[in-house]
C-alpha cells in the first residue's frame, strides 16, 4: 500500500451542514403549505338541530349547496332538554358568506312513490343535508333543520300559490301542475287549513310561466279518466299516460290582463275542468256556505253530490243526506245540507246579504227531477215561501223548503198522453190520402215525364255521338233542370212527409244512374277536352 | 484505534479517511448531529399533514369518504376489530411516535456530548435501526390495496396522508442513518 497514491479530498465541513438543514427548510415549506391548505379549507362548525338524524352518518354526510359539497358531518347528539338531535356540521370556508340568516337546511331523503322519484342521489350516497341561502343577513352558526324542504328554493325562479280545495282530490306533494298540458310547476306542499274545513294546497310556479297566472286563473285537478254525461251524450276525457297515473293540478287563465296576484290571494281548485269552465253566477273564487233543508217527505232518489239550482245555475251541492222514517204518517222527513256557493249572489253587495234578500221574498229549496231516465233530481232555489230570516243553526243556514213537484210531474205527463189521445189522429191522416188522392194524376204525369227525360239523357250520353254533345246537353241539362224544378214544386206541396210511391223511386233511381253516366263523361272531358270535338 | 471503512471494508490504522478509497471514517460527531436532527425536523414536520390528511379515501358510489390514520384506528376498535386496531395503531401512531421519542433523546445526549448510559443508547439505536425497513408497512398495505379494489363504483384513493407518511418514514430512517453509533459513546474533546 502506498499512502502517496491516496489523494487527499478536501471537504469542507461546514457546508455539509449547511445542505443537510435545507432538508427540513423543505419540509417546513411543503408542511406547512399541506396544513394552511387543510386549515384554510376548514370552515366553522355549524349547529344545526332536526327532529331526527333521518339516516345521517357522521363523517359521512355530506351538506350540499346548488349540488356542491360544502361540508360533512362531524359528529350528531341527542339532546337532552327537548327533542330532537343536534346535527355539527363542519363547513367548507368559501360558503361562510352563505353561512347567515336566509340559510335554510334540510335533510334529502331517496323518496320513491308512484310517479315521483326524489332524491335519488341520496339512494346512492346516502341521506344528506341539503343547504339554501343566499348572500346578504347577519352570519349565523347555529340553525334549526327544517322537516321539509321549502316551498321555494332560492335557485329557482318562480312564484308560489295558495290553492284551496274541499278536500285534496288525492294529490300529493311532487305531482305536477300544468298549463296547456305543459308542465310548468309542482305541488309542494299540502295541508289542512287551520279549521280543517279546507284543504290548503301549496304550488310553485316556475318562472315565466309564473306570469301567466292572474285573478282571472281558475285552477282544476286533472282528472285521470273523466266520464260523464253531458246534455245526454257520454263524455270520456283522458289526459296523458303521465296525467292519467299521477294526475295534476292544470289551469287556466281566462283574461290575460287582469291583475296580478299576491301569495295572499288564494285561488279556488275545482274538481274538474267542467266544473272550473262552468258558466257561473256571481263572482270568483267561490266560497261554500253549508244550507240546511228540512223536507217533509223525501224520496231517495236524491244524492250527496246532486247539484242545487238557481234558475239553471249551478250555485252549489248535496253535502249530507239525514233522514229518517215517521212512523205516525208513512213519510220520510228528510234533513239535506246543501254547499251553496254564496259568492255566486255576490254582486256589489256579499252573497249572503243578497240571499237574505231573497230570504225574505220567499226564497225555498224544492226537489225537482233532473232526469225522468236516470231518475235523477237536483235541488231548485224558487220562490213560493213566506218571508223569513236566513238563521245559521249547526247544520248551516236554514231555507225555507217547497213540496216536491214529484207528483206534479207525472201527473203532467199523464194529461200530455190523454191531450195525445184526443187528437183527431185518424182524421187528419182521412184528409190526407184524400187529398193524396186528388192530386195523384199530376204527380204521376209529372214523375212519367221525369222518367222520359232522364231515359233520354241516359240515351244520349250512352251512345257515343257526342260531336254536338255541347249542345244537346245543354238543352237536356235545361230540360232536366225544369223537369226537377216542376217535380220539387209537385213535390213541396207534398212536404216532407208525403208517400213516395214506386214510381217515384223508379225515377230517382234513374237520374241517379244518368247522373254517374254524366259523371263519367264529365271525367273522361276533364281527361281529354278533345272528346267533344272529336268523339272518342 | 482500528478503524474499518464502511464502503470499501479497507481497515485503516488511524486518520479520517480511508486510506484505499478515501472515504470519511473519522468521527464527525458535529455532522452526524446536524444531519439526523435536520432529518428528524422534516420527518416531524411531515408527520402533522399525515395525521390531519386521509390516509385512505372510499369512494362508494358518489360518496368519497375518506379517514385519517387515527379515525381509522378508533372506527376499528369501535367496530370490534380490536387486533386490526391494535395493529395499526402500532405501526402507524405509536413506531412513529417513539421513534421520534429515541431521536430525540439521541440527538439531545451528542448535543449534550454526555457519554452516559452507553449501552442502552446503542440498544435504541438498533432497535430504531431494526423497524426502519418495517416503517413503510402502512404504505405498502395502502397501496396493495388501491392497486387490489379499482372497481366500477367502489374504488380506494390514496390521500395525502399516505404520502406525508412515507416521506416521514424515510426521513426517519436517514435521521437514524445519520448518526454514527460510534460517536454515541465518544467523549467530547472540546467543550
Amino acid at each position: 500500500m502506498r499512502n502517496d497514491d491516496v489523494l487527499e479530498v478536501k471537504i469542507k465541513k461546514r457546508e455539509v451542514h449547511f445542505i443537510v438543514w435545507l432538508v427540513p427548510l423543505v419540509a417546513i415549506i411543503i408542511g406547512g403549505w399541506m396544513v394552511y391548505k387543510y386549515y384554510s379549507k376548514l370552515g366553522p362548525l355549524v349547529q344545526i338541530t332536526f327532529k331526527n338524524s333521518g339516516g345521517l352518518e357522521p363523517k359521512q354526510s355530506i351538506v350540499k349547496f346548488r349540488d356542491v359539497k360544502v361540508g360533512t358531518v362531524e359528529r350528531i347528539e341527542i339532546l337532552r332538554k327537548t327533542e330532537g338531535v343536534s346535527v355539527y356540521v363542519r363547513m367548507d370556508r368559501d360558503v361562510e358568506p352563505f353561512l347567515n340568516e336566509h340559510a335554510r337546511f334540510w335533510i334529502v331523503k331517496p323518496e320513491i312513490g308512484l310517479g315521483r322519484v326524489r332524491g335519488l342521489d341520496a339512494l346512492m350516497s346516502g341521506a344528506y343535508i341539503q343547504m339554501d341561502s343566499k348572500l346578504g343577513g347577519e352570519s349565523k352558526y347555529r340553525f334549526t333543520g327544517l322537516e321539509e324542504p321549502p316551498l321555494e328554493i332560492g335557485d329557482e325562479e318562480g312564484r308560489s300559490f295558495v290553492l284551496r280545495a274541499p278536500t285534496s282530490y288525492a294529490l300529493s306533494a311532487g305531482l305536477p301542475i300544468f298549463y296547456k298540458d305543459i308542465q310548468v310547476g309542482t305541488i309542494k306542499k299540502i295541508d289542512l287549513a287551520k279549521e280543517g274545513g279546507e284543504v290548503l294546497l301549496y304550488i310553485f310556479v316556475k318562472k315565466p310561466y309564473d306570469a301567466l297566472v292572474n285573478r282571472s286563473t281558475r285552477f282544476w285537478n286533472v282528472k285521470a279518466v273523466d266520464v260523464g254525461i253531458e246534455d245526454g251524450r257520454l263524455q270520456v276525457r283522458g289526459g296523458s299516460l303521465a296525467q292519467l297515473l299521477l294526475g295534476g293540478i292544470s289551469f287556466a287563465t281566462l283574461r290575460h290582463d287582469d291583475g296580478n296576484t299576491t301569495l295572499a290571494d288564494r285561488f279556488y281548485l275545482y274538481s274538474s275542468f267542467e266544473e272550473a269552465m262552468q258558466k257561473r253566477l256571481g263572482k270568483e273564487p267561490p266560497k261554500y256556505e253549508r244550507f240546511v233543508m228540512e223536507f217533509r217527505d223525501l224520496d231517495g232518489s236524491l244524492r250527496v253530490g246532486d247539484s242545487v239550482r238557481y234558475r239553471g245555475y249551478k250555485v252549489g251541492e248535496v253535502a249530507a243526506i239525514e233522514a229518517n222514517v215517521s212512523a205516525k204518517d208513512r213519510t220520510v222527513p228528510a234533513r239535506v245540507v246543501a254547499r251553496i256557493d254564496i259568492n255566486a249572489f255576490a254582486s256589489t253587495q256579499d252573497g249572503l246579504q243578497t240571499l237574505q234578500t231573497l230570504a225574505r221574498k220567499g226564497l225555498a229549496a224544492r226537489i225537482e227531477s233532473a232526469n225522468m231516465l236516470t231518475n235523477s233530481q237536483y235541488i231548485a232555489l224558487d220562490f213560493g215561501a213566506k218571508g223569513y230570516e236566513l238563521q245559521k243553526s249547526s247544520y248551516g243556514y236554514r231555507l225555507a223548503t217547497l213540496t216536491t213537484k214529484g207528483e206534479a210531474m207525472m201527473d203532467r205527463i199523464k194529461k200530455i198522453l190523454q191531450k195525445l189521445e184526443n187528437l183527431p189522429l185518424e182524421k187528419a191522416l182521412d184528409s190526407f190520402s184524400a187529398t193524396l188522392d186528388k192530386s195523384r194524376k199530376p204527380l204521376v204525369q209529372l214523375l212519367h215525364e221525369l222518367r222520359t227525360t232522364s231515359a233520354s239523357l241516359r240515351r244520349l250520353l250512352e251512345n257515343n255521338a257526342t260531336k254536338a254533345m255541347p249542345s244537346r246537353l245543354d238543352k237536356t241539362l235545361v230540360k232536366l233542370q225544369e223537369t226537377m224544378e216542376s217535380f220539387k214544386k209537385a213535390a213541396d206541396t207534398y212536404g216532407d212527409k208525403s208517400l213516395f210511391s214506386e214510381q217515384l223511386k223508379a225515377t230517382l233511381k234513374d237520374i241517379d244512374q244518368a247522373s254517374k253516366a254524366l259523371n263519367k263523361v264529365l271525367i273522361k272531358i276533364y281527361k281529354k277536352p278533345n272528346t267533344i270535338i272529336f268523339g272518342d | 484505534m482500528l478503524l474499518k471503512c464502511p464502503y470499501c471494508e479497507a481497515t485503516n490504522e488511524n486518520g479520517t479517511r480511508c486510506a484505499r478509497c478515501g472515504l470519511f471514517i473519522g468521527l464527525d460527531r458535529a455532522a452526524s448531529l446536524h444531519k439526523s436532527l435536520a432529518y428528524l425536523i422534516a420527518a416531524i414536520i411531515f408527520y402533522i399533514p399525515a395525521n390531519i390528511y386521509p390516509v385512505l379515501k372510499t369512494s362508494k358510489f358518489a360518496a368519497t369518504h375518506g379517514s385519517t390514520i387515527f379515525e381509522g384506528v378508533v372506527q376499528m376498535w369501535r367496530s370490534g376489530d380490536y387486533p386490526v386496531a391494535i395493529i395499526i395503531f402500532t405501526a402507524s401512531i405509536f413506531i412513529p411516535v417513539a421513534k421520534f421519542a429515541v431521536l430525540v433523546y439521541l440527538n439531545y445526549t451528542l448535543a449534550r456530548c454526555a457519554p452516559r448510559n452507553v449501552r442502552r443508547r446503542i440498544f435504541l439505536y438498533h432497535l430504531i435501526e431494526l423497524t426502519g425497513p418495517w416503517s413503510l408497512i402502512d404504505v405498502f398495505v395502502v397501496l396493495i390495496l388501491v392497486a387490489l379494489i379499482h372497481f366500477q363504483n367502489i374504488a380506494i384513493i390514496p390521500g395525502i396522508g399516505v404520502s406525508s407518511f412515507a416521506l416521514m418514514v424515510v426521513l426517519t430512517i436517514l435521521s437514524a442513518n445519520a448518526i454514527d453509533p460510534r460517536i454515541l459513546g465518544v467523549q467530547c474533546a472540546k467543550r
